[in-house]
């Protein structure tokens, strides 16, 4: 894809994304308002992410996995979908993330470590028992290979964190390769 | 970057020597009486083009209204 073809599409992109946010609609009064707007749209989204994340345990604790499943993937797409509108102005969230403050970076992992560990738990519990931790929806008699399939899960789970460790570290020593090659 | 911090902001006191109402300069600037509001007390720094459009609007320049401390 050439360079104009893929700048073409970054525009459609936006032009549809702030339609449909409707950033340039009346309603969203004028500069000072409009700014008011996306600070309350942010905070909204931060919040609306973080009760997706702990709906999606609930549900996990009472053994709906399907829908906890779909509130853990609509909290990731907006997510998704903020970072690929801000890639469109040529904003990279993934490395401006990286210079969150220390306090906010331990609030975020608490959140999201202790919403992945119940979730987690709940998920070895239902295969071990053959019910939810709270309430009977979905029971089943445990299955015989119940605890090496746990075991798997436990094994998957850690390969799972350490690739993502593994990458976020290449990806920064890239970036910083990258930032001494634009220093020359 | 050089350390420069707003100063008092004096859209206030031109508007007043304009004979301008708050609600009367909001009309002519385009933005609503509450943004004109917020930028006379100091709370919200407006855009390069709206400080353009108050100063013009006031007779005045960005400069005078919104002077570096």
């Amino acid at each position: 894809m050439s360079s104009t073809d893929s700048r073409s599409i970054r525009t459609k992109f936006i032009a549809v994304a702030d339609s449909l946010a409707g950033l340039h609609d009346e309603s969203m009064g004028d500069e000072r308002e409009a700014l008011v707007i996306t600070k309350a749209y942010t905070f909204a989204l931060v919040l609306g992410t973080a009760a997706l994340m702990v709906c999606g345990a609930v549900f996990a604790l009472f053994g709906y996995w399907g829908f906890a499943l779909g509130a853990v993937l609509f909290g990731g797409l907006q997510s998704y979908l903020a970072v690929a509108y801000a890639s469109a102005h040529g904003v990279s969230l993934f490395e401006l993330t990286e210079r969150t403050s220390p306090a906010r970076k331990r609030k975020t992992a608490i959140v999201f470590g202790v919403v992945a560990c119940v979730m987690f738990g709940a998920r070895i519990f239902q295969m071990l028992s053959g019910s939810p931790v709270f309430g009977d929806y979905g029971s089943t008699e445990p299955a015989s290979d119940a605890l090496s399939e746990s075991i798997g899960l436990v094994v998957g789970a850690v390969c799972g964190v350490v690739a993502v460790l593994v990458f976020g570290v290449i990806q920064k020593k890239r970036r910083q390769a990258r930032d001494l090659q634009d220093d020359e | 970057m050089p350390d420069v911090q707003a100063g008092p902001v004096r859209v206030k006191e031109s508007r007043k020597i304009a004979g301008f109402t708050q609600a009367q300069l909001a009309e002519h600037v385009g933005v609503s009486r509450q943004t004109i509001i917020s930028i006379e007390r100091g709370d919200y720094a407006p855009s390069v083009y709206l400080a353009l459009r108050i100063a013009a609007t006031l007779k005045s320049t960005v400069e005078q209204l919104f002077p570096l401390a």
